[in-house]
């Protein structure tokens, strides 16, 4: 009796304390309709900065030659980027209203998560506070990217990866995907403080630090945002808006107007900082708006390609063959060298590619591991009580069976693990039985060709080719249609893109790699014109979900997984690229001599780290241009 | 006898986590000190470390702050120079200032195209542009010291300017009453300046620690709240963009850590001064540490 006398008191102890349990888990109420304060920086935000204005931003030249190059024209034009929102990197500078919900637990009611709604972004921005860990560095790449916080003292910390190419400032300062954006976040009752600080380390010398404050609003309700890219002419040809470099004719208009001294309006670390006044306040402003201004560059970021040149060659390291999911029941390999492509289910596994010969054994190890990943259907019943059927078939798992190989192209890469593959007892292949209708390994007729030409071993060089623009697989697989495209003259004469219809998943091979340059290969019959022409039509075959985000899922032939935007951005890059270098050929420059130039300076830091890349590709682009190709 | 046994490990349990959680500091009692005992110093309480050399990151409002911008600038260059498509000149309509970055009232702007900066030195005005609401913005060094237990002392080199913030006893905190679900308002802080201080150009400031967090999932940190009043009347940003004497200036400096293990101080201004301001003009502002004070270098303040 005396003993649930106490229990009675305990529970009525724990009363009060429960209350303040749910206040440790969110000691700020950042939840409402939040409107943008316009005190600061007011022109940048609205109707935006002048061309070639990067005043207080630590650019390095790498980032100067992209904005200097940028005429906005090029968003506005572009389908794909038309409706591009704003990245957590400048979406605070943005003129955009904001909603933040909380997520809580249903079971604990802790918070979980802020979910933040903005008047011109896709979806919503989730910041997870149940410290989930980071997804992998394959994943796709978003506009808000992935983004966890923490609470310390009255302050949320925010901490974003995973984001799309985007920009700082409207004027075409870029913002790397290697981007990693820190937010902190206070509240002062009836304003919110949002600081929001860009650690790029493709186009910044050291962290870019600004702010925004937010008032509440709480009778605003959100419009509805629905952009849609202006409809185009028939047959009217995409072409990317932009400025050669050194031609830029509004270079000056900012430091006219503001009357600001060149050196102040192009920015960089120096600029940021007391000392750099005394200097300031001596030179003068452009004398008129058309002032001439050639920019030279010639810092760090410049260097980005020699400095991967001269690194020691070292052997490649392959320490772990990591599974991640893509869409429906299609999987991806990476770290085996190139991407794999995984399509698991009843009919067994296909894969598209098959990595470098040394990580055959863990690429065999992830293919289990994806199988494990699939659940069975939970309408299927056999023999066996439900219960055993299910409890067996999640706990106790047979070899998955290969059924076929379809490769990409001949770079080793994304053959060489044809032989391990084909040699494991989990290779039972289509045609089993009839060795004239063996499906093991297809691709492109070219590609076998390529193979047989290098005295490949026999075992990695394709049993299957075609020579159709189109191959269609005989039957479903998985339950879905497999649709292999020639695409001609892209890296190679034998590229092949594969398109999984009901997954909507496309995988592009050595076509499109978010992080280096395609590494096309002339003497193999890579050219740049057909190589833009293959990423047209993998932009042509997708549909993104909203806003060029999300939908169809790119595998690149290496790299993390990406969408139509993705594709996009690399496509136009490469369209500036070629006509850099037109322009040089025109003038009557060397190969030598456009080497020199550096025509892909600015896009280095991003695509061109990698030893032997850039050069490689600077000189099939002006070879494919030169001899017509 | 298991139900016996059982029940009492469970009451036990029970009385173990409601002593627990009863013995859990609420964020809202952290200010005041222990029953009966004076509060500890401000000094002692800090929930931020403040203290050091520290750097303006001019990032923002980079021209106005940067350099002294033409006369009539309020942000979006001089009056005239710059078109909003569809909008006008920027600077020429009835209320100079619209579509600038600071709110203010005609009469505001109106006084902003008076400065006259031969007048300002003539007339021993040099520092009108250190105040304090005009101080932060400029590209300064901060030197952040204790000068007692609960006076934290700032120096800017920029003008040679000095700032105290003083702390008075922490006033009674917010309680919330769970037995009938009603929050007990604190006492408000004092903020007033003492009986007859003459209004200068750093005024008179006074200070108080928010703190929170430092049990369950958040981490210890917290503020310091500012509030400034007694100011002479003096300019935002170098080109003359005035503050009333009337103006109260509202400071939250924050400390914050990048990845690169660089400290930053986030200093969010709010100036509330109906004179001049058609509503509070509020601004964030950025310091990074510095290893040492070898780049302070005192200098006077200068009209230009």
């Amino acid at each position: 009796m005396r003993i649930r006398h106490f229990a009675v008191l305990a529970l009525l102890a724990l009363f009060p304390s429960r209350a303040l349990f749910a206040q440790e888990n969110s000691p700020l109420d950042l939840t409402g309709t939040w409107r943008w304060l316009p005190q600061e920086d007011e022109r940048d935000r609205n109707p935006g900065a002048y061309p070639g204005d990067y005043r207080g931003m630590p650019l390095n030249d790498a980032a100067r030659m992209r904005g200097d190059t940028y005429d906005e024209e090029w968003v506005s034009s572009s389908p794909l980027l038309a409706c591009r929102p704003r990245s957590p990197g400048y979406q605070a500078k943005g003129l955009d209203p904001m909603r933040i919900d909380e997520v809580v637990d249903p079971v604990t009611r802790q918070l979980v998560a802020y979910r933040i709604s903005y008047e011109k972004t896709p979806g919503d921005r989730m910041i997870w506070l149940d410290r989930r860990k980071r997804p992998s560095q394959y994943a796709l790449h978003s506009w808000d990217g992935f983004s966890t916080g923490e609470f310390e003292g009255d302050t949320l910390e925010i901490t974003t990866t995973h984001l799309k190419e985007s920009f700082e400032r409207r004027n075409g300062v870029p913002t790397s995907f290697r981007a990693t954006v820190i937010e902190h976040i206070s509240l002062e009752e009836p304003y919110l403080e949002w600081t929001f600080t860009v650690i790029d380390p493709d186009y910044l010398t050291e962290p870019l630090v600004r702010s925004a404050t937010y008032v509440r609003a709480p009778t605003l309700r959100l419009p509805p945002y629905p952009c849609q890219p202006e409809d185009t002419e028939p047959g009217s040809k995409y072409r990317v808006a932009h400025y050669l470099p050194g031609a830029n004719p509004y270079l000056a208009e900012s430091g006219f107007k503001y009357k600001v001294p060149m050196e102040g309006v192009r920015g960089g670390a120096e600029t940021l900082y007391p000392e750099w006044r005394a200097k300031g306040m001596t030179l003068a402003p452009p004398a008129t708006v058309e002032a001439s201004i050639k920019p030279v560059y010639s810092d760090d970021s410049t260097r980005i390609a020699e400095r991967a040149d001269a690194q020691p060659k070292r052997a490649p390291v392959y320490e772990n063959a990591e599974a991640l999911h893509v869409a429906g029941n299609i999987y991806l390999i990476a770290g085996a060298g190139g991407n794999i492509t995984v399509s698991a289910g009843g009919d067994g596994v296909i894969l598209v590619d098959s990595g470098v010969a040394a990580t055959s054994d863990k690429v065999l190890a992830a293919v289990r591991q994806v199988t494990q990943m699939l659940r069975p259907d939970d309408t299927l019943r056999d023999n066996t009580s439900p219960f055993a059927n299910t409890w067996q078939a999640t706990h106790a798992f047979p070899d998955p069976m290969i059924r076929m190989i379809i490769n990409t192209s001949a770079n080793e890469e994304h053959v060489g693990g044809n032989e391990g593959i084909r040699r494991s007892p989990m290779f039972q292949f289509l045609g089993y039985r009839d060795a004239s209708l063996s499906l093991q390994v297809l691709a492109h007729e070219m590609v076998r060709q390529r193979l047989l030409d290098s005295n490949a071993p026999e075992m990695m060089v394709p049993t299957d080719t075609y020579t159709a623009d189109k191959y269609t697989m005989y039957r479903f697989l998985n339950n879905q249609a497999i649709q292999i495209f020639h695409m001609p003259n892209a890296v190679t004469d034998g590229d092949s893109a594969v398109f999984f219809r009901r997954a909507d998943v496309i995988v592009a091979g050595d076509i499109y790699n978010s992080e280096i340059y395609p590494p096309i290969d002339i003497d193999k019959g890579g050219t740049i014109n057909g190589e833009i022409e293959a990423l047209d039509k993998l932009i042509d075959m997708s549909v993104t979900e909203f806003m060029s985000e999300g939908g169809t899922m790119i595998v690149p032939g290496h790299g993390w997984i990406s969408d139509a935007g993705d594709v996009g951005y690399y496509r136009d890059m490469l369209m500036i690229i070629r006509e850099r270098i037109q322009s040089m050929i025109d003038k009557g420059m060397t190969l030598a001599q456009v080497k020199a130039a550096k025509p892909t300076m600015d896009y280095d830091p991003e695509y061109g780290r990698q030893p032997g890349v850039t050069a490689r590709f600077v000189e099939a682009v002006y070879r494919s241009l030169k001899e017509k190709k | 006898m298991i139900h016996n046994t059982l029940t009492k490990r469970t009451v036990g349990l029970a009385l173990a986590a409601a002593l627990a959680c009863i013995a859990q500091p609420a964020i809202l009692r952290a200010q005041a000190g222990g029953r009966g005992a004076p509060p500890p110093a401000a000094k002692a309480r800090a929930p931020i470390d403040l203290t050091g050399y520290w750097t303006a990151v001019i990032s923002e409002d980079w021209h106005v702050r940067m350099l002294t911008a033409p006369k009539g600038d309020f942000g979006s260059g001089a009056p005239g120079v710059i078109e909003m498509p569809g909008g006008g000149k920027i600077g020429t309509g009835p209320n100079p200032a619209f579509q600038g970055n600071i709110p203010y009232k005609p009469e505001g702007a109106q006084a902003a195209l008076r400065w006259d900066p031969a007048k300002d030195e003539a007339e021993g005005n040099s520092c009108k542009a250190y105040g304090a609401p005009g101080i932060m913005r400029l590209p300064t060094h901060l030197h952040i010291t204790w000068q007692d237990d609960n006076t934290l002392k700032v120096e800017a080199d920029f003008g040679t300017q000095t700032r105290l913030f003083h702390f008075n006893p922490p006033p009674r905190a917010a309680r919330l009453d769970y037995s009938n679900a009603t929050v007990l308002p604190g006492e408000p802080a004092k903020v007033d300046a003492p009986a007859g201080t003459e209004p200068s150009w750093q005024g008179y400031s006074s200070a108080l620690w928010t703190i929170m967090g430092g049990t369950g999932n958040f981490r210890r940190g917290g503020n310091l709240k500012v509030v400034t009043t007694r100011l002479k009347p003096g300019y935002y940003w170098k080109n003359g963009m005035p503050y009333s004497g009337n103006a109260v200036l509202t400071e939250y400096f924050r400390v914050s850590q990048l990845p690169d293990n660089s400290s930053w101080i986030r200093l969010t201004q709010i100036v509330e001064d109906p004179e001049y301001l058609t509503q509070p003009y509020i601004v964030n502002y950025h310091f990074r540490k510095l290893a040492d004070g070898s780049l302070w270098k005192p200098t006077p303040c200068s009209v230009k």
